[in-house]
């Protein structure tokens, strides 16, 4: 073997290799860079192939394809912008890929290369405008960098639901001069879509950079949550879990004061990898704790954006205590519905897809 | 065609003026890798400041860093990368991948990794703790498996297929 050979395009090791001779670290290194229909198949090589991957949150692609095509219609839905009424983009249920943009011809592949991303930059700048409108002095175009571009992409589903969220404050005026909490709490290895967290990291952080009210709060781990300070500002990653309850501790009881001081008028929870049946026995949870922060006499917002463990996510937004289902978690689609409408009987529901 | 270690860039054979660290393989042979490039390991930054090195002239005095792990062959790839890339900032992940590498960097990765064998250089990246060479086999191997089936992913990762019959029905 010499040095570099003539003409490789990209790098594949020719000859096959023991996988499981492979230290632990490059093993995950390795899966938490496969595709989810990759990421299907080496479940179904081997036990502990299967075991790898489970650890990553994945399902077996039977499963995947088969409520992809029994929910086509209503995954196209999940994705649907309701605000400018238009699509921002589709599972196609043949490729398993999202298709974005408002043609939707463009595949979100996934994990973008630097072609992928930028193909993808004229689908995706427009959804930046959202934040380039928010405040004046802003340099125009700011979000249009490659770096941010890719990893954009790889939380743009969230990513553009804040968007579309902000946009709706913006429209109702307050939004430059509330304070906007931005509670991030997520799960080191959260991302289904290949992406490693480094990918969310880089978006997010980005992407609070143009949320310049936003109090940024990372939270790194349960020991800080339950022991600690809570730590303001500014990075961390996270190789914890949340659960329901050190959400709810962070939400409602122990560290309000450093969350909600001065009282904001809208918290952005990101939960991602929290399963769907968590999120709603926390929303079930608000209501018994009752908090006044979370009044709807005192006008609070809480938006909750919620990635699931399976990978397709799932947006909830709480205004005032109406849930308005913009996406769905298409899993666990039937049993979020009986969710919403067992919920509907305490809250006041809006549920969307059409 | 195994490469000549006593030839190699890292050989010890290096000029006497450059501050180079010095390294024993598994098999013996020792190597040298120079300072900028040497300090991409992780591994070595920690030994240095376990030892209290802090200047070229401890450096210089330093014994060979014993790689029992780490074999002559896959060392030879890992001072390579390490030289190629001494002159890049610190790791910082993604913004190192996308922000710090031109289109020729690039280019001489993958041709790098293109022939190579995974463990071996995985060891090494590992055992060295050496975040971009790891981060870059990942990819590549992960990269192999694009678009296979089930069967040849198993072929390729010499993965053995332990289900009963049944659990496979169940999984089709």
């Amino acid at each position: 073997m010499d040095d570099a050979p003539d003409n490789p395009e990209s790098p594949e090791p020719a000859e096959p290799f023991d996988f499981l001779d492979l230290p632990l670290l490059a093993q995950e290194e390795i899966l938490a860079n496969v595709g989810l229909i990759e990421r299907a198949r080496i479940c179904q090589t081997s036990k502990y192939m299967h075991h790898m991957i489970e650890q990553h949150g994945c399902l077996p692609e039977k499963m995947i394809r088969a409520h992809v095509e029994a929910r086509a219609d209503e995954l196209r839905v999940s994705l649907y912008d309701e605000y400018r009424d238009r699509y921002i983009a589709i599972l196609d249920k043949n490729s398993f890929k999202f298709k974005m943009g408002l043609e939707s011809t463009k595949v979100w592949e996934d994990k973008p290369s630097y072609e992928t991303a930028n193909r993808m930059l004229k689908h995706v700048r427009p959804r930046f405008t959202y934040f380039t409108n928010y405040v004046d002095d802003m340099p125009p175009e700011p979000l249009t960098k490659f770096d941010l571009v890719r990893q954009s992409i790889c939380v743009s589903l969230s990513f553009i639901c804040l968007g579309s969220l902000l946009e709706r404050m913006r429209e109702r005026g307050f939004y430059k001069t509330e304070v906007l909490n931005f509670v991030w709490i997520r799960n080191g290895r959260s991302c289904f879509n290949t992406a490693p967290c480094k990918d969310c990291v880089g978006g997010y952080e980005q992407l609070l950079e143009y949320l310049p009210q936003c109090r940024k709060i990372y939270l790194r781990s349960r020991v800080e949550i339950d022991e600690g300070p809570v730590v303001l500002g500014p990075r961390f990653m996270c190789p914890w879990k949340p659960t329901e309850d050190s959400i709810l501790n962070i939400l409602l009881l122990r560290k309000k004061e450093v969350l909600f001081q001065p009282k904001p008028r809208l918290v952005a929870i990101d939960l991602e990898n929290c399963d769907i049946e968590g999120l709603f026995r926390i929303i079930e949870k608000l209501e018994f704790v009752g908090d006044p922060v979370y009044s709807k006499e005192e006008n609070m917002y809480i938006y909750v954006l919620c990635r699931s463990t399976y990978g397709y996510n799932a947006f909830i937004i709480i205004q005032n205590f109406e849930l308005c289902y913009i996406g769905h978690h298409y899993l666990n689609y039937e049993h979020m519905l009986s969710e919403l409408r067992d919920t509907n009987r305490r809250y006041p529901v809006v549920c969307r897809p059409k | 065609m195994a490469p000549n270690f006593e030839e190699a860039p890292g050989s010890s054979k290096r000029l006497k003026e450059e501050i180079l660290y010095r390294f024993h393989s598994k098999e013996g042979h020792e190597f040298t890798m120079e300072k900028a490039a040497a300090e991409l390991s992780g591994v070595v930054k920690q030994i240095s400041q376990d030892l209290g090195i802090d200047d070229d002239e401890s450096i210089r005095n330093m014994k060979p860093i014993p790689l029992i792990n780490v074999s002559s062959e896959a060392f030879h790839y890992v001072v390579k990368w390490c030289e190629q890339h001494k002159t890049m900032p610190p790791w910082e992940q993604d913004k190192w991948w996308l922000n710090e590498r031109d289109e020729e960097m690039k280019k001489w990765e993958n041709e790098f990794l293109g022939g190579l064998t995974s463990e071996q250089l995985f060891d090494a990246a590992n055992y060295m703790d050496i975040k971009c060479l790891l981060d870059k086999c990942a990819e590549t191997v992960a990269g192999m498996i694009k678009g296979k089936s089930v069967e040849e992913i198993r072929e390729i990762w010499e993965l053995e297929n332990d289900f009963t019959p049944e659990e496979e029905e169940a999984m089709k």
